[in-house]
């Protein structure tokens, strides 16, 4: 299961936007979100993991 | 490899900036991580990068070869656990002399950076030490019998969206550079994770303060592991980029790079040389 997160300026934190269950889902929701994201900046993880800024 | 001219040059600039290590990967490793990359999918993979040591005023890990080894965790998809057979193995290859640096190289796959587990079994993995280097450790590095905790860099690719290779130490602020045929396409200088990223810090001291992961050791042990965490962030894409590229002559079927060409020709003299100097 990977997560597919955004960066909160605000917050100074990964917020969770969606779930998806294969690398391929991540990577097309990844694309999907970029626009959802205030700050743009979108990654994918496995759950209990996090990208570094 | 890389020209002991270059070698100086970078120990010169070192020595003027303050710095002690630097880890140097050349053409060959490059193209692993960038070919790992591409491999890694659903599970983590790795093994272990070899060089040598050459020192000056500073000590230079030069990494130029490697071993896939096969990842035995029990949950591949979260961890890597190297055979053991295997890095018993590559221990020996180090004590032997036939390399005198090691290091373990693990992949993601996704964008998440080292975690908590990687950062804590870099500073307790036990290896072995070439006896030039371990005087040049900090005391806390080095064991009475010679074997170090944390002498070594940790390499990890991460394959998520823009694949990213990071390499981390602990306690050595170090510099990093690529390099291929003497010549360094990329580089640059370690930063300290506590300053550069605080909320990743932050992140990675919760997950062990909460329990979330568990990695044997008390919370001060590893408060003081990130604490003292440094690292650099490379893009693959961009080290890809400044590669020079491989010219293939021929058509689809038994293609041939010019750098196997170059690669054979450099064999057949030193072949030649050889044949010559037993005639003598």
């Amino acid at each position: 299961m990977y997560e597919i997160v955004c960066w909160d300026s605000e917050k100074r934190d990964w917020a969770v936007l969606e779930k998806v269950r294969t690398k391929e889902e991540a990577k097309e929701a990844v694309r999907r979100l970029k626009e959802k994201c205030l700050s743009g900046d979108v990654r994918f993880v496995r759950e209990g993991f996090r990208p570094l800024r | 490899m890389i020209s002991e001219d270059t070698l100086r040059k970078i120990d010169r600039w070192m020595r003027n900036w303050g710095l002690d290590y630097a880890i140097i990967v050349t053409r060959d490793i490059v193209d692993y991580f960038t070919d790992i990359a591409r491999a890694t999918d659903r599970v983590e993979m790795g093994g272990f990068l070899l060089g040598k040591l050459w020192m000056n005023h500073a000590a230079f890990y030069i990494y130029h070869d490697f071993v896939q080894v096969r990842n035995v965790s029990s949950t591949p998809e979260n961890s890597y656990i190297p055979d053991p057979n295997s890095t018993v193995e590559v221990a020996w290859m180090v004590r032997e002399g036939k390399y005198d640096v090691l290091a373990v190289m693990h992949t993601h796959p996704d964008d998440a950076a080292f975690s908590v587990v990687d950062l804590v079994s870099l500073r307790t993995f036990r290896f072995h030490v070439p006896p030039a280097l371990r005087s040049r450790l900090p005391p806390d590095l080095v064991t009475e019998r010679g074997a170090s905790q944390g002498a070594y860099p940790g390499f990890l690719v991460a394959d998520g969206e823009s694949p990213t290779l990071y390499c981390y130490t602990y306690d050595l602020p170090f510099y990093f550079a690529a390099v291929e045929d003497g010549r360094i396409i990329y580089d640059d200088t370690s930063v300290r994770l506590f300053d550069e990223d605080p909320s990743y810090y932050k992140y990675l001291e919760r997950c062990v303060e909460k329990g979330i992961v568990k990695v044997g050791k008390p919370i001060d042990f590893v408060r003081w592991t990130l604490f003292f965490t440094h690292f650099v962030k490379v893009p693959i894409n961009e080290l890809e980029k400044r590669l020079s590229p491989e010219i293939v002559i021929g058509g689809r079927e038994g293609e041939v790079s010019i750098r196997e060409i170059a690669e054979e020709i450099r064999e057949k003299m030193k072949r030649e040389i050889e044949r010559r100097l037993r005639q003598l």
